[in-house]
């Protein structure tokens, strides 16, 4: 119970961040860090826990988004709305995700995620009807929720629940049946594990956690276009979890949190940001494999 | 107990097993023996639900189970124990041993009970049971597995290959496991490519060759094995 103490001990201490950081940017670079720690994490389910590698990410990201604008514009909903609606899109088409990698094993489910992501992107860039094609659509944020340090505050919130029921998640039963599957999926179904049902369970919870984290940057960045939410973005989120370490509870947070402030600290370099982003991978892969996270916790044996 | 009547099945197109015919009776140990490419895990698979028979008919008790998926299987009293020795490697032995117990998991002080009996049957996971999983040899590894599959409670344990990639003495402390449960009364259906072992322990020998049962006997001190050799060799046919 060490680990759920010091997230509430990190998130008061970033409770006092407004403060501190007393220009806007600093405060908006922190809401958007809380945001990919919130996808990073959300993914780990997936990719560290249960052992299945997704680049489409970034697609439940932007259905969350999406679901937001455009329930605004429907209904003139807010925040509170968007949340659950667009957690509940993003898990709706997590099952249809999850379907296919009821067959499919490694690089192909890899394969076929990077598709499912290719058509979200085209859908919301094209469909100009429904999604406002290129432009996207805007996002009004309600007057109380306008100012960016309250906004910070409800981002903050928001990544504390999801990282505890991810924590409390992988550390239930439920957890186990993950890890078993990733170790050994027919293991793990002659112990008596459904394991087609769960996993299409933990895409569900995957997706959804990303679609709530897209329901807060529609708001954070008023509005939504589809360039924020292509296979450029799932590749990030990746890159955090691999940066930080899979199937380690802080791991996707820390390498969120580097791969969100590094390249604004060398922001004059960020045209090279996916440069950067590849050169590190490499590294990462070949002196720690197991991230930054578990090579500090030290090995564990495979 | 278990019943097999005329079962074909395989991968796809490729069958593997042809009208397959097999019964293992309560109580009783069996050991189908082959040579690689014969079918044998492929059998088993079958009858763990692994692989769905495209014809014929298993029964369990007289319940059928043929099409049900394999993670069914452990709750009508069957439990395969995977060829490979394979244990979650990132879990001590502890939660390997419990994670057997998964589909009565409400089943507390059984539990509890169930992991005593398996720590006085596997003195050594009890010694290394905060250990991780993946560090333990070869041998540790195919004890855990058996203990895992003790969990479940099983009624009929399906064993592929235990001997396979184990020094010949840890093979000898793994038959001498086996010969323990065998007296407990556990049936007990074992695929082995060790023929020594499998005559030693086994009631009954099955001889797979090409997909099918090719010879059952009793075993008894009678039990000739120059006859098993020519079937391994093909020359007896």
């Amino acid at each position: 119970m060490r680990t759920p103490l010091i997230l509430l001990l990190t998130t008061a201490i970033a409770c006092a961040l407004p403060a501190v950081l007393e220009s806007g940017y600093f405060i908006n670079v922190a809401i958007i860090a809380l945001i990919y720690v919130i996808l990073a994490s959300s993914l780990d389910i997936m990719m560290g826990w249960t052992g299945k590698f997704s680049f489409a990410h970034a697609a439940f990201f932007g259905i969350g988004a999406y679901t937001a604008a455009m329930m605004q514009r429907s209904f003139g909903t807010d925040l509170w709305a968007h949340l659950p609606a667009g957690m509940a899109a993003a898990a709706l088409f997590g099952v249809l995700l999850g379907l296919p990698s009821l067959r499919l094993q490694g690089h192909f489910l890899a394969i076929m995620s990077i598709a499912f992501q290719t058509v979200v992107y085209l859908v919301l860039a094209q469909w100009t009807d429904l999604t406002g094609g290129h432009y996207g659509l805007p996002v009004e944020v309600s007057p109380e929720l306008g100012n960016v340090s309250t906004f910070y505050f409800v981002t903050l919130g928001c990544t504390l629940v999801a990282c505890l029921f991810v924590w409390f998640l992988t550390q239930s039963r439920f957890g186990d049946t993950l890890t078993a599957i990733r170790d050994d999926e027919t293991l793990a179904r002659t112990i008596g594990m459904d394991t087609n049902v769960i996993k299409i369970v933990a895409f569900a919870i995957s997706s959804a956690l990303a679609g709530g984290a897209g329901v807060l940057m529609a708001h954070h960045i008023r509005g939504v276009t589809p360039n924020d939410y292509t296979v450029m973005t799932s590749a990030t989120i990746v890159a955090m979890v691999v940066l930080g370490g899979r199937g380690k509870f802080w791991g996707p947070i820390v390498g969120a949190l580097i791969l969100t402030i590094l390249p604004e600290v060398l922001s004059d370099l960020a045209e090279y940001k996916h440069i950067m982003y590849g050169a590190l991978l490499i590294f990462m892969i070949m002196v720690m494999p197991q991230g930054v996270v578990g090579a500090l916790t030290g090995r564990k044996a495979k | 107990m278990l019943e097999c009547t005329n079962v074909d099945a395989g991968y796809g197109k490729v069958m593997i097993l042809h009208d397959l015919n097999l019964t293992v009776r309560q109580g009783q140990l069996s050991a189908i023996l082959g040579s690689n490419g014969s079918g044998k895990s492929t059998a088993l698979k079958t009858l763990a639900g692994l692989v769905t028979p495209v014809k014929g008919q298993i029964t369990l008790d007289g319940k059928r189970i043929d099409g049900l998926p394999a993670n069914a299987m452990t709750e009508h009293g069957m439990c395969l124990v995977p060829q490979g020795k394979e244990v979650l490697a990132g879990m001590s032995v502890e939660e390997n041993i419990l994670i057997g117990a998964f589909h009565r998991r409400k089943d507390k002080s059984g539990i509890a009970e169930d992991l005593d009996r398996v720590y006085s049957q596997f003195p050594r996971l009890k010694v290394r049971r905060k250990a991780a999983a993946g560090v333990l040899s070869g041998g540790e590894r195919q004890m855990l597995s058996l203990g895992r599959a003790l969990m479940s409670r099983p009624k009929l344990l399906l064993l592929d290959e235990p001997s396979a990639a184990l020094a010949p003495k840890v093979v000898g402390e793994i038959s001498d496991i086996l010969r323990g449960l065998r007296e407990t009364g556990l049936t007990m259906l074992l695929v082995e490519q060790n023929v020594s072992m499998a005559v030693e322990l086994a009631e009954e020998i099955h001889i797979l060759r090409e997909g099918r049962i090719a010879h059952s006997r009793l075993n008894g001190p009678d039990f000739d094995t120059s006859d098993l050799k020519a079937y391994y060799l093909g020359s007896g046919a």
